[in-house]
């Protein structure tokens, strides 16, 4: 796969939804490329910080609460 | 916060038009999940509580339109980001807070070792709420806030999946070049950003 191809698929990687094959594929391909290994780890932080928010609550609830 | 259990969610309707819960119960199970969700779309408690009421009085009209494919919290929350995104997006000018001056977080180190601080937090919604168009915000929320799966996603959204995964993807690449862009530290030393004084359309 190229490049462009794999860095397509990154997000899918990190979120774990690409079937074994094309997973091994990108394996492979990050184990050489340094290119899409720099985008890969970038995107990982990115999603890395949004998780890092996502128990983010309102401040002070103002529905009901029962 | 806790969140429900996803599993536990799905209501058995039955062929009759009683469901099997009163309205009374759905509202006390799905009511604080749907004013979070509406709260981390919108980022505003007043207008999150609108979200809710309209969410739950459509939900309450089409109730007898509800059938098993989704999970009622799945549908819910359909009924939700639609509400949002039909409402007129605020033109809000970004308040620019002056505050003592910030230490810069370290964010060369190991990154799992990053400790996301309050002021962080701000910058982290700031870049969410002011700099991506609003079907990036909706779907970052869903995956990466509210971790819903790619199927449930496309269900709220009423895309394909493989829409779903380029529309990540693509938001994704868009926080992240903001996040770069931004300079987030500097977001976080002064509570000033670079697009200050731009309103949001
Ligand atoms: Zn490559």
């Amino acid at each position: 796969m190229k490049c462009e191809q794999i860095q397509l698929l990154l997000s899918q990687y990190l979120d774990n939804e690409l079937d074994e094959l094309r997973r091994k594929k990108i394996d492979r391909h990050l184990q050489t490329c340094a290119s899409c290994s720099q985008d890969l780890t970038s995107l990982a932080k990115t999603v890395r910080v949004l998780h890092a928010v996502s128990d983010l609550n309102p401040p002070g609830t103002t529905t009901k609460k029962e | 916060m806790e969140q429900p259990a996803r599993t536990k969610t799905n209501l058995e309707i039955s062929n009759s038009d009683q469901p099997p819960y009163s309205w009374e119960e759905i509202v006390r199970t799905h009511q604080r999940y749907i004013y979070n969700l509406a709260y981390r779309l919108c980022n505003d408690p007043h207008e999150s509580d609108d979200i809710t009421q309209e969410t739950f009085l459509k939900a309450f009209e089409n109730l007898a339109g509800f059938r098993q494919e989704a999970s009622l919290r799945t549908w819910l929350s359909r009924i939700t980001v639609n509400t949002y995104l039909a409402k007129k997006q605020k033109r809000l000018k970004h308040r620019s807070i002056a505050l003592e001056i910030l230490p810069v977080p370290d964010w060369s180190g190991n990154p799992e070792r990053i400790v996301i601080r309050r002021e962080l937090r701000w910058c982290i919604h700031h870049i969410l709420q002011h700099h991506l168009p609003r079907n990036y915000r909706v779907i970052l929320v869903l995956r990466d806030l509210n971790r819903l799966s790619y199927e449930e996603i496309a269900t709220v959204l009423g895309i394909s999946v493989s829409a779903v995964k380029s529309r990540l993807h693509r938001a994704r690449l868009a926080y992240r070049d903001h996040l770069l862009k931004s300079g987030c530290a500097g977001l976080v030393r002064d509570y000033s950003c670079y697009c200050e004084g731009v309103q949001e359309l």
